[in-house]
């Protein structure tokens, strides 16, 4: 059968990446790019397969969450231990396989251009971005926990090695570090929970656990379940930036753009949702779990949402509105709490109700990796063309990019519309489903703490919106300012130092040039003397712009792809949103209608009015106090914030507070320990050399060099002997004695 | 009978001859001379196991003292190569003139 030919080939999607990684990692620097087109040909031929995959999943010989396409080979067996590796592609799988394939090719080709001018270091960058697309995808079409959890870890890795590219610079090493050990308390726990999850289960292989999950999970203390999906649980936040594990995102800008779009998108922080969306079968089983789901992520959404306000940097609010938006993902993920929370038992309705949120949620992953993807390469570009000020991203150093970079403006434009919710977007449709889900969820349980969610998304998309506008403006409308203007108003320092909210940080060493004296005003270039920059706002080359064009229509779009797909048979991924999302009818119901129907649907909602409300709200508040010829007036000096936009520009202080926590009193303990190893463990091992070595000092006087004192010293030996032998009358008997131990002997 | 020797004067033979290598190993530098000392020691050897073959008139002692006095031609000739080679590289063979193991 033509149809279960690609499918049979889905072990190629992460194994071409890697095949990448290994070449260019040997002979990239003797090819284009530097690897650069190699691991652009090698992605996008897995890229086309996922998507071959996906086609075949969907509509040929479609898959479904019962009834997954399973294969696998046995990878090791210790012991009565068996552990396979394999695929394992449901919807879910096949979900993910479509946008992380399209982002990851989509990526890989705009790093071409943006990378083009790092030389051979270049080698070193593709090698490692085709590695982390491995660990995407190979984490993605696993079959097993474990196997899973190898490719997360090569992820990781490979997170570190990306944002710490630029690890001459002290702060992108820092941050490098931030990142993984971050990353790495959620991982720690991540593998307690898969532990225990093996302990209790004998299996960690998605086909077996869930299927045990179905059946009630017989013969597992629910206790001993609560603290294994507590774990995995703890691990998606690490990996995902929820609150409290967050800090590292916002860090990770140090690495290049296309890293940044990477981890943002398509990779890094949907494998925490990933994770979640995948183990939704164990986590119905403990609802306490969903209920912590929902709340870090509504929390997390309004949080970071909060941050991103004040924010100057481009980039970095990017990074908040990523963390806002993971929030909302992990809300859509743990609606199912809801009913938990109300009724106090798990049941049929809420197995329904979490698989809606399993939908919502990766819906929304699927529409904000494009979006967001398409606005992270956008700010890419503009910092291209903004190369070598102090601040490539500094937002204060912008505005009027729109006229010398249509595409650019065109791509963040519909970036910026799609996540501030308005329709026909595909934010719009996306965050509608998983606040029409939680909204749902609270009717149906009459949950207060849903409720309260539900308030916090409503108030995060106004915020949304109006902290992308803001972003849109200063960028791209009014007068373009210039380094130059920036510096004469004192808003930004002379010479430029960053991140005066990163206590952590030392001052950049890079890119800080002198500038050149304060010229008024705009459509002169940025003013700046740094050898690489001597010209005006410009596009970039077509490796750049052509993934920005489709990501812009990516994000117009999107939302009608992704209904197209709820025709299929993916029954209800789609589209469970609204009226009978809580009944388990209600997904295939949704299916069954048409595109436009599904369309239509949130328009039927009163909630959906409402979150538009606050999306224009904030739209308009955005326009009137950013817009055109107004935002001069309202740009600061980090300095100069007060009140609550210094407790942001601060991040809440949490930053300082795990400075304190880890940078003191782990350190003091840490030095301790390092006493200990170097005085007790060290000085132990020193004394028995010493004691060898001296005495072997003095030994050594016994070798003369001279043959004849060896004979001598052998035969008074061998007389000894002889004495021995003749004169204690016992030895016989030992020595009989001692043959008698011997194995063999006697 | 012919005339008969007492098995003891062939072990008094071989004592006699066997510290006689002893004391030539342990007091002369000429690496011949020690050699020499060694192939008296193995032929002290050979006398005792012809004498006991000879005593319990069986052919072991005699067999053993042709293994031995291959080997010993053997041990000769490696012995006297490695003093040509020793000379050739230290242009002497007295033995107390090579220390470098001395520690």
């Amino acid at each position: 059968m033509i149809s279960m030919a690609l499918m049979d080939y889905a072990w190629l999607i992460p194994a071409l990446p890697a095949l990448a990684a290994a070449i260019v990692a040997l002979f990239g620097l003797r090819t284009p790019e530097k690897g650069g087109w190699l691991a652009v040909v090698l992605v996008a031929l897995a890229g086309a397969l996922s998507l071959g995959v996906f086609y075949e999943g969907l509509v040929l010989s479609p898959v479904s969450w019962d009834q997954p396409f399973l294969r696998s080979f046995n990878w090791f067996t210790a012991g009565n231990l068996s552990i396979d590796m394999g695929l394992y592609v449901d919807p879910l799988t096949i979900f993910m396989l479509f946008t992380v394939g399209i982002l990851v090719t989509l990526i890989a080709l705009y790093s071409v251009g943006y990378m083009h001018e790092e030389g051979a270091a270049r080698r070193r960058y593709y090698a490692e971005l085709a590695l982390f697309i491995t660990g995407m995808l190979g984490l993605v079409v696993a079959n097993d926990y474990l196997m899973l959890f190898v490719f997360w870890e090569i992820m990781g890795l490979c997170s570190y090695l990306l944002i710490g590219y630029w690890y001459h610079k002290p702060s992108a090493a820092s941050a490098a570090k931030k990142a993984f050990l971050t990353t790495r308390v959620g991982d720690a726990f991540l593998l307690v929970g898969l532990g225990i999850l093996f302990v209790s289960f004998h299996t960690l292989n998605f086909k077996e656990l869930f299927a045990a999950a179905a059946n009630g999970a017989p013969g597992v203390d629910r206790n001993v379940l609560l603290l294994a999906n507590s774990c995995v649980f703890i691990g998606a936040v690490g990996k995902s930036a929820q609150f409290p594990l967050h800090t590292w995102l916002p860090d990770a800008m140090e690495g290049p753009t296309t890293v940044s779009a990477l981890i943002h998108a398509a990779t890094m922080v949907k494998a925490g949702v990933y994770l979640v969306a995948r183990s939704y079968p164990l986590f119905v089983l403990t609802p306490q779990v969903l209920i912590a789901v929902a709340c870090i992520g509504g929390f997390t959404a309004l949080f970071a949402a909060s941050l991103a306000l004040t924010n100057w940097d481009l980039k970095r609010v990017l990074a908040y509105s990523t963390l806002s938006q993971l929030g909302y993902m992990f809300l859509g993920l743990g609606v199912a709490g809801a009913l938990y929370w109300a009724r106090g038992n798990a049941s049929g309705a809420l197995v329904a109700l979490a698989l809606t949120g399993v939908t919502v949620a990766i819906f929304h992953l699927f529409s904000h990796a494009f979006f967001k993807a398409g606005l992270f390469l956008s700010a890419g570009s503009v910092g291209h063309s903004f190369h070598g000020a102090a601040n490539p991203y500094d937002m204060r150093i912008m505005g009027g990019l729109r006229r010398s970079m249509p595409i650019t403006t065109f791509a963040m434009l519909m970036g910026t519309i799609s996540i501030s919710g308005i329709p026909p977007f595909s934010g719009f449709f996306s965050k509608d489903a998983i606040l029409g889900a939680v909204y749902e969820a609270a009717t149906e349980s009459g949950s207060t703490l849903y409720y309260l969610l539900f308030a916090a998304g409503v108030l995060t998309a106004g915020l949304t919106a109006y902290y992308m506008f803001r972003l849109y403006f200063l960028t791209f409308e009014g007068e373009h300012r210039g380094v130059a203007w920036a510096q004469e108003h004192g808003v930004v320092p002379q010479p430029a130092t960053r991140d005066v909210g990163l206590p952590t940080h030392a001052p950049h060493l890079a890119h800080a040039g002198p500038s050149a004296p304060p010229t008024m005003h705009a459509r002169e270039e940025p003013s700046d003397e740094h050898e690489e920059h001597h010209e005006a706002p410009h596009e970039p080359p077509w490796t750049m712009t052509v993934p920005l064009v489709i990501l812009g229509l990516f994000a117009i779009f999107g939302g009608f792809v992704a209904f197209a797909m709820a025709g299929g048979p993916f029954g209800g991924l789609i589209h469970a949103s609204t009226g009978t999302a809580t009944a388990a009818g209600g997904a295939a119901e949704a299916a069954s209608g048409s595109i436009g129907a599904a369309l239509a649907a949130p328009f039927g909602e009163a909630t959906t009015y409402l979150t538009l409300l606050a999306a224009i709200i904030g739209i308009v508040l955005a326009w009137a106090w950013w817009g055109p010829g107004r935002a001069e007036r309202r740009i600061r000096s980090d300095a100069d914030a007060r009140g609550a936009a210094r407790l942001w520009q601060r991040r809440y202080y949490v930053d300082q507070l795990y400075d304190t926590v880890f940078g003191r009193w782990v350190l003091r303990a840490a030095t301790a320990e390092d006493a200990f190893d170097r005085e007790v463990i060290d000085g132990a091992v020193n004394a028995v050399a010493t004691v060898n070595e001296r005495s072997g000092e003095r030994i050594r006087k016994w070798n003369t060099g001279f043959v004849q004192d060896y004979a001598l010293t052998m035969l008074a030996g061998f007389i000894v002997v002889v004495l021995i032998v003749i004169y204690v009358p016992q030895l016989p008997d030992l020595l009989s004695g001692l043959r008698g131990l011997l194995p063999g002997g006697g | 009978m012919a005339l008969t020797i007492a098995a003891s004067w062939y072990f008094l033979l071989s004592v006699l001859l066997f510290g006689i290598g002893v004391y030539g190993i342990l007091t002369q530098r000429s690496g011949i001379r020690i050699l020499m000392a060694i192939e008296m020691m193995l032929n002290a050897a050979n006398v005792n196991f012809v004498a006991f073959g000879s005593m319990y008139g069986q052919p072991n002692g005699y067999v053993y003292a042709f293994f031995i006095i291959a080997i010993a031609a053997a041990e000769a000739t490696v012995g006297l190569a490695i003093f040509v080679n020793l000379y050739r590289v230290r242009q002497t063979i007295e033995l107390d003139q090579v220390t470098s193991l001395k520690g």
